[in-house]
């Protein structure tokens, strides 16, 4: 969440020790973040080799991250526009992504760091058309981006066009995915509804049993599956071709803010908030998708951009005074 | 008001068919309904965001207040037209907001309710005045308005008497981020007696047309 890291950082700044429910969490390295760089918000890549920070100043900074070697910065990225309100990457890692408050994108190839494309969404950069999320697709040729309050659209990354405007009864869309082998696109759109897309926007299915809206989705590493968690506290799962419900795994306290379901085989990692404020952070929680109890990660620590699983360790980030924490759990 | 199940149009060539109603010289139905509709025309009510807690399958109930409920006591009601200003019952109104505490009931369906506006299109409920959630700024009321024909309207009340405002909604609207129009803070009359005060609000719903 945005403000969730106001948090974090209130905890470092107080001084307080982070309550973690298991032994299992380790501290494996930080990143030193300079005090004129602040850091928004924070995304793991899909192979554990490297970590994008938005930072306030517009840019993308990426750091390798802690394995047998310190972090280091590997390179800065410029993003036009203004604030930067979402990150992605590609299933694959190829690509990353990152959208702005006023309608633009920018990607780029993950491991090099060289420009792949701009995109100004609704041909002129607008200030209040927020994209509050993006999905890169694993060939890097479509990206899917939400506009806060309307449809979602699916663009052409070579000739920079808009290639559909996805469909909602109303409101917009609060989470996108495109399938690892790039076939399909999933919306979690704000009506309640999940929709499944071709890869040219044309509509497969839909599921809409849900009452509450879907914060989050994620396609299962094999594709077949898509995994949601939202307000109904509770992870759901759909089959990833015809949108029927699976599987409701065991309801939680929070609600679910963000999950990780790539390359964590039977595993996924969600991220929740207090029903009181989605400030307040909630349990982070690793479920096995065949339907047994969800173990406790961290009862109460708002982890941010993590959930790649790297070594047989799940990774997670989060911020502390001056610094970029990473965590991982077995 | 004309009837809502008959256009401007409809109703002015039956008019005229009728003996009811003629037109000068050079002048056609058309452009006469044009004009009638120009001068009717209502702006749209301005969009506002859907927020994170929208839940289907809300009651069909027009009283969300139950006896005994701590908060004040809120009257809403209104009218649901056209932009052409035509009346639209049978549109549907859903309404949710936090209770007094500022919490939504995301497990069950308290002061979350859907409804039909009357056969002129007007609607009232019953509820509390919500609580400041957390997270946002201002007190306020989620709206999600469909009917046939008509694009989707969501939008949300707010309160000119709310606290933030310090009495000055004209100035001080802005400090909630997400209030993008001052139309939609609206005067709070306060009613009933010292003991029995309630809040009572109106807000006229305008959708756009397909």
């Amino acid at each position: 969440m945005r403000s969730g890291l106001r948090v974090a950082l209130l905890v470092s700044a107080l001084g307080l020790a982070p309550r973690f429910a298991t032994a299992e969490l380790t501290e494996i390295g930080r990143i030193a973040v300079p005090a004129e760089i602040k850091v928004r918000f924070l995304l793991v890549s899909p192979d554990g080799e490297q970590l994008t920070a938005a930072c306030r100043d517009r840019k993308l900074r990426v750091w390798s991250l802690p394995s047998a070697s310190p972090s280091r910065l590997l390179r800065t990225l410029e993003v036009d526009g203004e604030s930067i309100s979402a990150l992605a990457y590609s299933h694959d890692g190829a690509w990353v992504g990152a959208s702005t408050g006023n309608g633009t994108v920018a990607v780029f190839r993950a491991r090099t760091g060289e420009p792949a494309a701009r995109l100004i969404i609704g041909g002129k950069a607008r200030a209040g058309l927020r994209l509050g999320a993006i999905a890169i697709s694993p060939d890097g040729s479509r990206i899917a981006v939400a506009p806060m309050n309307t449809p979602p659209e699916l663009w052409d990354v070579a000739s920079a066009k808009r290639r559909a405007i996805l469909a909602t009864s109303f409101g917009g869309s609060n989470a996108l995915d495109f399938s690892p082998d790039g076939t399909r696109l999933a919306s979690a759109d704000e009506d309640t509804t999940i929709r499944l897309y071709d890869a040219d926007g044309g509509l497969r299915a839909t599921a809409d049993d849900l009452p509450l809206e879907s914060f989050a989705l994620a396609f299962t590493p094999d594709g077949k599956q898509l995994v949601l968690g939202g307000a109904d506290k509770r992870i759901t799962l759909i089959d990833g071709m015809t949108g029927k419900v699976v599987r409701q795994l065991p309801k939680q306290a929070d609600s679910i803010a963000w999950l990780a379901a790539r390359r964590a085989g039977g595993t996924v990692v969600s991220g929740s908030f207090k029903d009181e404020s989605m400030d307040l952070p909630g349990a982070t929680l690793a479920w096995a998708l065949d339907g047994s109890a969800p173990r406790e990660i961290s009862a109460q620590q708002q982890f941010n951009g993590g959930g790649a699983v790297k070594d047989g360790r799940l990774l997670l980030t989060t911020m502390a005074e001056g610094a970029i924490v990473v965590w991982a759990a077995r | 008001m004309p009837s809502a199940r008959l256009s401007r149009r409809e109703l002015l060539e039956k008019s005229i068919a009728a003996g009811v109603a003629s037109v000068a010289a050079g002048l056609t139905p058309a452009a006469i309904a044009a004009a009638w509709d120009e001068a009717a025309a209502r702006p749209r009510t301005p969009e506002n965001a859907l927020g994170p807690f929208y839940k289907k399958h809300a009651p069909d109930t027009r009283t969300m207040r139950i006896a005994g409920d701590p908060g004040m006591p809120l009257a809403v009601s209104g009218g649901v037209f056209s932009t052409r200003g035509e009346a639209l019952p049978e549109a549907t109104v859903e309404v949710w907001h936090t209770d007094n505490r500022g919490r939504y009931d995301i497990d069950g369906y308290r002061y979350r309710a859907r409804f039909k506006p009357a056969a002129g299109g007007s609607y009232a409920f019953d509820s509390i005045m919500p609580g400041h959630y957390p997270d946002r700024v201002c007190q306020h009321v989620h709206y999600l308005v469909t009917a046939p024909g008509h694009r989707p309207l969501v939008t949300q009340l707010y309160f000119a008497t709310d606290p933030v405002f310090e009495g000055d909604p004209d100035k001080n609207f802005g400090r909630d981020p997400l209030i993008v129009s001052r139309e939609l803070v609206r005067p709070v009359m306060l009613v009933g007696d010292p003991g029995d005060v309630h809040a009572v609000v109106t807000l006229d719903l305008v959708l756009e047309r397909l």
